[in-house]
């Protein structure tokens, strides 16, 4: 068995999708889909770092939530800024109709648990 | 400490809004801000708290030594790097800014960070700009100086 001190620590990082709002008035399909949250990131990802450098990350969407576009990323401690700066990074998407839309993917905050992420971020709002 | 951003937005906009994520809202107007792509031209505007965005990046000793002389600034626009639309672009543009900086930081050079854009999508928080500036190898105390800067400028040109 690991040793505390030999595990590997993580961060979670809570992240809010933003879209331009005329668009957000005008069309629905805005809501991005966890499927398509994990193919932005994990692209973003790869375009900065590579195949190599994205295993030990330890890159897991944890929560998403369609309707509200807040969700919760892990990554390893000690790639924390590097995953920060590939959620920032990200500046549009393309939809099913291969039409390009800008979005934002905004960092809220950061913590070493999910409790703590949602009282600290969350649920004080 | 306050955080500076140089924005391209109209006036009435600006008049609303003043802060956003964490930054206070400059235009850029009454800056004067010159943009080249070329160092000689750069070189040869280089004056008295004037502001000089090189294009492209081109890190040049030269140039910084010459902006330290003479009191003026540097912009690097981060929107560059938001706006990069291919992996190499990007990465030739962050290779050029982190040899531009290095200079900047070894010779005491004045460098100003800013989001240079009139759409709000393209406006990172200060966090966010912590992560992307590390990765150009500038620690957190690095870039909040970027940020904050051009303060010492807007007291000079009784902006703020």
């Amino acid at each position: 068995m690991l040793k505390p001190t030999m595990r590997l620590k993580q961060r979670y990082v809570l992240f809010k999708v933003q879209v331009p709002k005329i668009n957000h008035e005008s069309n629905h399909e805005n809501n991005l889909s966890y499927e398509e949250i994990h193919r932005l990131i994990y692209g973003s990802l790869r375009s900065l770092y590579g195949d190599v450098g994205v295993y030990p990350m330890g890159y897991r969407i944890m929560e998403y939530d369609e309707k509200t576009g807040y969700g919760i990323v892990r990554f390893s401690r000690r790639y924390i800024m590097e995953g920060i700066a590939a959620l920032a990074l990200i500046t549009e998407r393309t939809d099913k109709t291969n039409k390009t839309n800008k979005i934002r993917l905004t960092c809220i905050g950061t913590s070493g648990t999910i409790k703590k992420l949602k009282e600290k971020y969350i649920l004080s709002k | 400490m306050r955080y500076y951003n140089i924005i391209d937005w109209d006036r009435n906009k600006i008049s609303r809004v003043k802060t956003i994520y964490g930054f206070r809202l400059i235009p850029q107007s009454p800056l004067n801000i010159f943009m080249t792509d070329s160092v000689r031209v750069a070189v040869s505007h280089s004056k008295r708290n004037s502001i000089i965005q090189l294009l492209g990046y081109k890190p040049d000793p030269g140039l910084v030594h010459r902006i330290k002389e003479k009191k003026s600034y540097l912009l690097f626009n981060l929107t560059d790097i938001l706006k990069a639309k291919s992996g190499s672009q990007r990465q030739r543009l962050m290779l050029n800014m982190s040899l531009l900086l290095k200079l900047c930081i070894k010779y005491k050079a004045n460098y100003i960070f800013s989001y240079l854009t009139d759409d709000e999508m393209y406006v990172r928080s200060l966090k966010e700009s912590v992560a992307i500036l590390s990765l150009i190898g500038l620690n957190e105390k690095q870039t909040k100086k970027g940020f904050n800067n051009i303060e010492d400028l807007l007291y000079e040109i009784e902006l703020l």
